[in-house]
């Protein structure tokens, strides 16, 4: 369904149009969340959590640009303000080899490709603030300035971690 | 290869920009096994929604919904003579406004419903130990709760200073006045370059007389924030008085002609669309006519009341 029809939906039919937008977004943004915060639970509830925030404002809601862009925006806002609140601060990058490597024990189960596991196990076992800069930037499409300003870090520390998260993959993909 | 937006990663690409686009293209894929169950997620959305106390369930993540509007419980912390002291670093984005309203949603949480021909100057990520954003034009605010963080909002001549609350602010250009009128808990409004302020709580509204240069405070009463939801509402409503409130909604000059002693006019209209729709309701309603000159935008009620 294309996004102008979900929005007219949204509209006249509000109970159908969050359906159709549930039915065409809802895993792509838990994708979204997911490679910011690698907690599928987590994912899942920060995205319900949007949606439930879009269902409440639903008879003043005007989406004026494109519906992905607002929705994607909206799902890496929530996921860089959970963060920030549970003080997740990057101070022990090693913390975050823990998390990784129970994940991998549940991805590995998925029996998936094997050159996409090793992409993930790439990623994934970058230390975490590396990870969040590196993700937020190949795939949120953000400059290192808003990086810098959301995770509170300077620019010289988000070119740094970029170019270390490169140096990782370039030694594990190529 | 796809390229990005910014040009960070152009850069690197100057550098090693055959293995940089390799790597661009293969890590497209990070994570993209995780396949929720929509159907189960769907049905998890469909209870919460059905009940009425939602909120409760997502209550770990109720902190973070942008809608959790603030407790009416505010006050206000500080001296307004330290307001210069608050012109830290300018705002960065811009986000404006032409033909129709538009939502926005600021880094905490804060949500504004911008009216037409309005701008908001805010920055990417909040920092420091205040929030601060400019508005020209009109803007319906729900500043999320922040005790630690007053969100302030200036204006060419006026600052509003609050700590999460629920108002609406007026500062067209071209209008000689910038007003705020509060739905729920409690704002501060002042000039730039005084520590001259009201104090306005619920269903009260100030205005500053730029010519004037006077705050005054009076009772809302002017469907102030009725823009966002388009509806107009009137308890027993004075014809001069209506008057008014449909010449700031429609952006339109009505002229009264006639008699309207004794007339006043209870009415709510919900999801308006055209001032003519609201003008004919009105005529059904009590004894008034209505003409249209041309060319638009000029109206004339006349009043047959007695």
């Amino acid at each position: 369904m294309s996004e102008d029809v979900i929005k007219e939906l949204l509209k006249t039919n509000p109970e159908k149009g969050v359906e159709a937008l549930f039915q065409e977004y809802y895993a792509w943004l838990c994708r979204v969340v997911y490679r910011i915060i690698p907690d599928g639970a987590v994912a899942e509830d920060l995205v319900q959590d949007l949606f439930l925030g879009l269902w409440k404002r639903r008879d003043n809601l005007e989406i004026r640009i494109s519906l992905k862009a607002y929705l994607r925006r909206s799902a890496v806002n929530k996921s860089l303000n959970y963060i920030r609140d549970r003080r997740l601060q990057f101070e022990d990058d090693s913390h975050y080899e823990n998390v990784a490597s129970k994940l991998q024990g549940v991805e590995a189960q998925m029996a998936a490709a094997e050159m996409q596991q090793k992409i993930d196990r790439s990623i994934d076992g970058l230390p975490e603030r590396c990870r969040i800069v590196f993700v937020l930037s190949r795939f949120e499409e953000m400059s290192y300035q808003e990086i810098a300003d959301h995770l509170d870090i300077s620019i010289k520390t988000v070119e740094n971690q970029v170019s270390r998260a490169l140096k990782q993959l370039r030694k594990d993909l190529l | 290869m796809r390229k990005n937006k910014n040009n960070e990663w152009d850069k690197l690409n100057a550098i090693e920009k055959h293995e940089a686009g390799y790597l661009w293209d293969k890590t497209s894929s990070y994570k993209s096994s995780f396949e929720p169950d929509v159907d189960k997620a769907f049905a998890r959305f469909q209870k919460a929604t059905s009940e009425q106390a939602s909120p409760a369930k997502v209550r770990s993540l109720s902190r973070y919904t942008f809608l959790r509007v603030a407790a009416a419980i505010l006050f206000i912390v500080g001296a307004f003579g330290l307001w210069q002291h608050f012109n830290a670093k300018p705002p960065t984005e811009v986000f404006a406004t032409t033909a129709t309203p538009e939502e926005i949603l600021l880094d905490d949480g804060t949500f504004v419903t911008l009216n037409k021909n309005s701008s908001l100057h805010y920055p990417a990520a909040f920092k420091g130990g205040k929030r601060v954003v400019e508005l020209e034009g009109e803007g319906f605010f729900t500043v999320a709760k922040n005790p630690q963080k007053p969100f302030i909002i200036k204006t060419a001549k006026t600052q509003v200073r609050v700590l999460g609350t629920v108002f609406n602010v007026r500062a067209y250009r071209q209008e000689d006045f910038v007003e705020v009128a509060v739905k729920e808990g409690k704002v501060a409004f002042g000039t730039r370059n005084s520590a001259n302020h009201l104090t306005l709580t619920a269903d009260e509204r100030g205005t500053y007389a730029i010519n004037a240069n006077k705050l005054i405070e009076e009772k809302s009463g002017l469907n102030e924030w009725g823009w966002k939801d388009r509806q107009l509402n009137f308890k027993a409503a004075r014809m001069s008085e209506i008057k008014t409130i449909l010449e700031r909604f429609f952006g339109v000059k009505i002229n009264l002609e006639g008699t309207f002693e004794g007339c006043t006019l209870t009415a709510s209209f919900g999801k308006v669309k055209t001032i003519d729709d609201v003008l004919n309701g009105i005529a059904a309603g009590i004894n008034v006519s209505i003409r249209k000159d041309s060319p638009n935008k000029r109206y004339t009620i006349i009043g047959h009341c007695q």
